[in-house]
């Protein structure tokens, strides 16, 4: 069988060395404030770029999954997320933490993230085929929707209250994503007559400056939260807690899937939804702890965003669509490996599919191994100062956006990401979608364009006749509506 | 950790013997000078032959990553890497059908290190207009293997042969859609030259790479699926696409798929154009020491020969047809003289002015043989 | 350059974190400054500017087919108009909330708010050195190697080191409170096993010339 063939190449020690060398990477970046999951994944572009494609998706899948876990590190300890997505973790884990109980608040967490990947896992193999099954049915007109409906769901799940917000990101990304030759003619575009412009903008720095650089400068100028970390005690691992909270458990990593298959929408918006629908399920008595150390919170989020892995790696494998930014990383891994991902990636890539699968069940275990191993190293690193730690990141960058091309200008597109980044933050516009838009702008405007030239010498409605377009268009539209008219009111309210 | 949460915090940390007024700045500025200046050896960055190759080579591939060429140049240049131990980093700059990234490796040194991994002799971009340097004038290709185009069609296509395609082109013409790796593309020229040789019209959309235009023909998207027959080869024994013709020399046995028909058997006069598709080589800026390119020689044809490559080449469909020194350079000559002639001819499906061949000084197609080799040309190796 | 802004909060006090603010931050995505209408309006004019510019450069792209749905201005002008139609919602929106109020400040005064801000300053500080990084990186190429005795293996000093030292010791010495020497030391141990790590592990060329 396939499946077992590729799982056995996975666990070959010199792959597993990789992989146990992303996992460890990830725990301790995912656990340091102000180092994201996105952020890790980002800087470890650059390192991928000599490896073999094997080694890189297990060192990179490594990181992803580790670097999740371990923002609970801190959030339970010093009650400061690690990652984004570990903010419900450190609402329940940190009062558990400070009554004695920081081992089984994180125990719990560490369970919960090995079950939610589990989910993932689960959910990706039964849907892999059969998205592919559907994906051939995408052509250009329904790419184009697809494209046109991530950016804006993108827009709108990332920017709360202020959906216009998210979508003028996107929409900006997508004139960046126009830079360059035109993909059907050659014509420059935006080039301003600068030969380095017509190569276009690779997406790859643009991810590098916006969540690396832009997070250096936006957080090492910022006071250090000083914080004495709660003490850790032993970590226990209570598988018994998931079994009590069995249904939390299997509801939130469904929620966190599906939310990772959105496009852009990533695992803190995965982990705070689950958590927050988990609050509102719960027991009355359950519902009385959130806020003061629930158990059941901490499943809920840990679950959420761990099952989101898998979530956000179906549409990057299946259609070329990030799910989420640490996604669009992976993507931009595969891509220098030459994997081309979309429809026909069974038969352009044989077994690939199967060995991503092989390869999260081994970082899966080695994130719950390391996990438990490292909770106390991963503390003590972060008394190392933030602001020893964040200028190393610099470097980093330039030469992670420099190894991908050896191009010094890509370096140079990464400093202005960065910058741009920086100023986007401040007017309070989320980059998300600005990146999602940057990665899918030349795809929508070429299947956009091809899918008109296919329309010529038909009648006029023939753009209704498939239907997947036809359900892309109805939800994109809803999408738009929905943006304008509900959340726009709410916001006004507030 | 946002913004907005550090106005609650109360104390700054960042101390206060950091605060830049209060610090001989200056003085820092001075350390780092002196660090900066301190270690400038420089080694000779001149091209010494006889130490070539003493820093790693990279070459620059044309075209995106995953496509012909791509594979092609990174085989060899592995092949060539492993015999060897010189260092080659493979890297791409697609744009304008290779204009890019002639004009990146034409602004570097011609000292041997930055190699461009051309496809099709870099036969686009003069007609294009893209870069005014020739590939016999400017260059030195080095050639290892050529693709062959194909047209196939979904299984359940009303098209069984190539002349029932011709036969409905005939009836609408223009309306039958035919997917190509681009404007001006390779899969695009050969398209427009067997359409034109058929007296049939076609409609041309444009894809990204010859494997999404496969991907079209397979999703129904359009009529026929343009591409090379290495892009068809895994549908056609999958049972997805049937083939309609190909322009390899003769036909070809695919096994597990069976018999797949050349051009010429539905269009004779074409038959002397055959092979027609895809060459895969690097180049080397012509003025490169001698001794450099000689060095290079050898090591390319044996990549081009090895094992390696021939399995890749057996499983794509990929001729091996390796060129170096004149050889390389009249053919260069001829297949810009032949697609300058057939792009001018097409000049208004590609939507842009093209040279042809007495604007780039070259002959007919039919005066080539007679021309070569033209006045002042001299091989290099 | 530090303002008095700083002793203002200080006086704030400590404040644990509600839950409520984490939830928004979160749901807010990365987590935004406090957004004024005055800014929402100045961002609707800064997005308008540039959707008309898009617009103008899509419709002098040139026209190969003579076919609006394929001109490469095509999705360049959609993109243009939908987002000229988002400014302008946005900019309405930020005047009803009462954003007109903020345009009464003059240029200065509004950038006088922003550098009074200690944060931005450290920031443009840190955006300052980065670009001076960049560009040294840019401009200062070479390497020197030497060859080991063993397995012809190269050691390495390239302009990299040379330039990444002294810059993020700078960088360090600004926002770490430790001496020069520390930062030095911090600064060199840390690029020397980043540059072997990417020049000898993973066999990467650095920025410069390898």
């Amino acid at each position: 069988m396939f499946f077992i063939d590729q799982l056995i190449h996975a666990l070959n020690p010199y792959l597993v060395f990789f992989c146990i060398l992303g996992t460890v990477l990830g725990l301790l970046w995912g656990s340091m404030p102000g180092i994201s999951t996105t952020m890790s994944m980002v800087l470890l572009i650059g390192l991928s770029t000599q490896m073999s494609q094997d080694v890189a998706i297990m060192f990179l899948l490594g990181v992803y999954t580790a670097s999740v876990f371990g923002g609970s590190i801190t959030a339970v300890l010093i009650n400061i997320p690690g990652t984004p997505a570990a903010v419900p973790t450190m609402i329940e884990g940190h009062p558990l933490a400070q009554r004695g109980e920081g081992g089984l608040a994180l125990g719990t967490a560490l369970v919960a993230s090995f079950l939610g990947n589990w989910v993932g896992i689960l959910i990706l193999v039964v849907f892999i085929p059969l998205i592919l099954l559907i994906a051939l049915q995408f052509r250009s007109w329904e790419m184009f929707l697809l494209a046109l409906w991530g950016i804006a769901i993108c827009g709108t799940l990332t920017s709360g209250e202020a959906p216009i917000k998210g979508w003028i990101s996107g929409w900006l990304g997508l004139l960046i994503a126009f830079v360059g030759l035109d993909n059907i003619y050659g014509v420059p575009r935006f080039t301003f007559g600068s030969v380095l412009l017509e190569d276009g903008i690779s997406y790859i720095p643009v991810i590098i400056g916006f969540f690396g650089l832009t997070e250096v400068l936006w957080v090492l100028p910022q006071k250090e939260p000083s914080a004495i970390p709660e003490k850790v005690g032993r970590v226990i691992p209570p598988f018994s807690m998931l079994w009590r909270y069995a249904r939390s458990s299997v509801r939130s990593g469904i929620i966190g899937t599906v939310i990772g298959a959105i496009p852009g929408a990533g695992g803190n918006i995965a982990a705070f939804v689950a958590y927050d629908v988990g609050k509102r399920r719960a027991s009355p008595e359950e519902r009385e702890k959130f806020g003061k150390g629930s158990y059941e919170g901490i499943v809920c989020g840990e679950v959420a965003n761990n099952a989101c892995i898998g979530g956000t790696i179906l549409p990057t494998l299946t259609l070329g669509i990030p799910g989420s930014p640490p996604a669009a990383a992976f993507m931009a891994a595969l891509e220098l490996k030459h994997v081309i991902m979309g429809p026909t990636i069974n038969i352009e890539n044989p077994g690939l599919v199967y060995f991503i699968y092989g390869a999260l069940i081994v970082a899966n275990f080695l994130m719950y191994v390391f996990g438990l191993l490292l909770v106390k190293p991963a503390v003590k690193l972060y008394s190392l100062p933030r602001t020893l730690l964040m200028p190393i990141i610099i470097p980093i960058c330039i030469l992670g956006a420099y190894a991908v091309r050896l191009s010094m200008f890509d370096v140079y597109v990464m400093l202005a990401s960065g910058f741009v980044g920086y100023a986007l933050r401040s007017l309070g516009l989320p980059l998300a979608p600005m990146v999602l838009a940057v990665i899918l702008g030349s795809l929508a405007d070429e299947n956009l364009r091809r899918a008109l030239i296919t329309f010529e010498n038909k009648p006029f409605w023939y753009f209704l006749t498939s239907p997947i377009g036809t359900l892309l268009m109805i939800v994109s539209v809803f999408t738009f509506y929905d943006g304008i008219f509900r959340r726009g009111r709410k916001g006004k309210k507030t | 950790m946002s913004k907005q949460e550090s106005h609650e915090h109360p104390k700054i940390i960042i101390p206060e013997s950091s605060d830049l007024t209060r610090r001989s700045f200056i003085r820092t500025l001075g350390v780092a000078g002196a660090a900066a200046v301190a270690p400038m050896v420089f080694t000779s960055r001149k091209a010494d032959a006889a130490k070539w190759p003493a820093r790693p080579i990279t070459g620059v591939v044309m075209y995106a990553a995953g496509g012909g060429t791509d594979t092609v140049i990174r085989t060899l240049c592995g092949e060539m890497a492993r015999t060897t131990g010189w260092p080659v980093n493979v890297i791409n700059r697609p744009g304008s059908v290779g204009g890019v990234a002639t004009r990146y490796v034409l602004n570097k040194a011609a000292d041997g290190y930055t190699w461009l991994g051309a496809g099709n002799y870099n036969k686009f971009v003069r007609p294009m207009g893209y870069t005014d340097s020739a590939a016999w004038v400017d260059w030195q290709h080095f050639a290892a293997a050529a693709s062959l185009a194909s047209w196939s069609v979904r299984p359940d296509s009303p098209f069984k042969t190539f002349n029932d395609v011709v036969a409905a082109a005939k009836k609408k013409s223009g309306k039958l859609t035919i997917s190509t790796s681009g404007v001006g593309s390779i899969w695009h020229e050969v398209g427009a030259t067997v359409a034109d040789a058929a007296g049939i019209e076609l409609r041309f959309v444009p894809y990204k790479g010859g494997k999404p235009a496969t991907v079209a023909g397979l999703q129904g998207e359009v009529d026929i699926a343009g591409g090379g027959v290495h892009e068809h080869v895994e549908f056609l024994r999958a049972g997805k696409l049937r083939n309609l013709m190909h322009t390899g020399p003769k036909d070809l046995d695919i096994p597990g798929y069976g018999k797949a028909y050349n051009i010429a058997n539905f269009i004779p006069a074409l038959k002397a154009l055959l092979p027609m598709g895809g060459m895969y080589s690097i180049a080397l800026r012509r003025e490169t020491p001698v001794d450099v390119l000689n060095k290079i020689k050898p090591v390319w044809t044996a990549a081009a020969k090895s094992e390696a490559f021939g399995k890749i080449a057996t499983r794509k469909y990929f001729q091996i047809d390796v060129r170096v020194g004149e050889a390389a350079d009249r053919r260069a000559a001829q297949l810009e003289c032949l697609s300058a002639a057939t792009l001018l001819k097409l000049q208004k499906h590609i939507g842009k002015k093209v040279r042809g061949p007495k604007e780039l000084g070259l002959p007919e197609p039919k005066d080539f043989d007679a021309w070569w080799p033209p006045k002042g040309y001299k091989p290099r190796i | 350059m530090v303002s008095s802004n700083d002793d203002d909060r200080k006086t704030h006090p400590p404040a644990d974190e509600p839950e409520d603010t984490a939830a928004s931050n979160l749901l807010s995505g990365e987590g935004g400054d406090v957004v004024t209408p005055g800014r929402d309006l100045a961002m609707a004019t800064l997005v308008g500017v540039v959707a008309i510019l898009a617009i103008i450069l899509g419709l002098l792209m040139p026209n190969p087919e003579n076919n609006i749905f394929t001109a490469p201005g095509f999705m360049p002008i959609l993109t243009g108009l939908s987002l000229l139609a988002m400014s302008i919602g946005l900019g309405f929106g930020a005047l009803k909330r009462g954003g007109g109020s903020e345009l009464n400040l003059s240029p200065g005064e509004l950038l006088g708010r922003y550098f009074a801000d200690y944060e931005n300053q450290w920031a443009l500080v840190l955006m300052g050195l980065v670009v001076v990084y960049v560009v040294l990186l840019d401009w200062v190429t070479f390497i020197v190697t030497i060859p080991l005795m063993i397995g012809g293996f190269r050691l390495g000093f390239s302009s990299f080191e040379a330039v990444t030292i002294p810059m993020l010791a700078i960088a360090l010495r600004i926002f770490w409170p430790k001496s020069f020497t520390q930062c030095l030391i911090v600064s060199a141990i840390s690029t020397l096993v980043l540059a072997a790590a990417f020049r000898y592990g993973f066999r990467i060329p650095l920025p410069g010339s390898g």
